[in-house]
């Protein structure tokens, strides 16, 4: 299946890139996306999104994506 | 209810003409407005590129908004935050509540604006005469005080309880507030000169030391 990630802010300067489609495979959860992302330089405070729904405190390891989702990774919230 | 994403914030007037229509009841109308500081850290600005994500964003404020009218029982607010590039001077949030009075107003305000810094999802770059950097504040690593035991205070200022644990750089969700023997809930007063207890959540479970 394919996912659509989306950085913003920070994050796209350090991807050099606003988003990327992955290849995953069927079922596969966000925390393998995350995992595949940012390997292991994921800082616990970034805001996830799915679908432009913060995922909150739900466990990534649960949350299983379909074809076509977007994930949005944010760094913290700076506004103001 | 009004929370939005700007290229330029209204003019004070105008939020004020708008939220005096909310209800015959208000008494008060408090504003913070964020303007964008000439020097940071040494260095002088030229200017603050702000970036949100458009769709989450006025999502999360609206919630914000409802959030603390439910919480503080204000009558109505506006959130206004700028996105783009920012002049020294130039006014980038505003955020305003109307209430019956001024004290729940104060409260609201002060809540709402540390939590759309905490929570909305806007960044902002600062451009100074060295180079631009992402302004990314994060949350504090932790308290710098963990309260072992019931701490006796005699309280100095005006204020609530949870605005109290905020100030004491407390963890909210660990300590509650007690005066006159009874727990209080975050917004409510206590005054100048009151003595509370200041209780870790565990040792009030056991009842140790209370």
């Amino acid at each position: 299946m394919k996912v659509l990630v989306r950085f913003f802010a920070r994050l796209r300067e350090e991807f050099g890139t606003g988003e990327k489609v992955l290849k995953l495979r069927d079922g596969a959860t966000l925390a393998e996306l995350l995992d595949l992302v940012l390997k292991d330089r994921r800082p616990k405070d970034l805001i996830i999104a799915v679908n432009n729904e913060l995922i909150g405190d739900r466990p990534v390891e649960d949350l299983r994506l379909e074809d076509g989702d977007t994930v949005d990774i944010m760094p913290p919230a700076s506004g103001g | 209810m009004r929370a939005e994403l700007v290229n330029r914030v209204s003019g004070l007037d105008r939020v004020v003409e708008e939220l005096k229509k909310a209800s015959e009841n208000v008494g008060a109308i408090c504003i913070f407005l964020g303007v964008v500081r000439g020097i940071s850290e040494g260095k002088r600005v030229l200017r603050l590129e702000y970036e949100a994500h458009e769709k989450l964003a006025p999502k999360i404020l609206l919630r914000l908004l409802k959030e603390t009218k439910a919480k503080y029982g204000i009558l109505d607010g506006v959130i206004e935050h700028k996105v783009g590039s920012a002049e020294v001077g130039e006014p980038v949030m505003c955020v305003a509540v109307a209430s019956e009075h001024r004290l729940e107003g104060l409260r609201a305000l002060m809540e709402l604006v540390d939590r759309i810094k905490q929570e909305a999802p806007i960044w902002k770059k600062e451009v100074t005469e060295e180079g631009g950097r992402w302004v990314e504040e994060g949350r504090p690593e932790g308290p710098l005080i963990k309260l072992k035991g019931v701490l006796e205070a005699e309280v100095n200022v005006d204020t609530c309880a949870r605005e109290l644990i905020v100030k004491l750089g407390l963890p909210p969700e660990e300590v509650l507030v007690m005066k006159e023997g009874r727990v209080l809930e975050g917004h409510e007063e206590i005054r100048r000169g009151e003595l509370v207890k200041i209780v870790p959540v565990g040792l009030l479970l056991t009842g140790g030391g209370l």
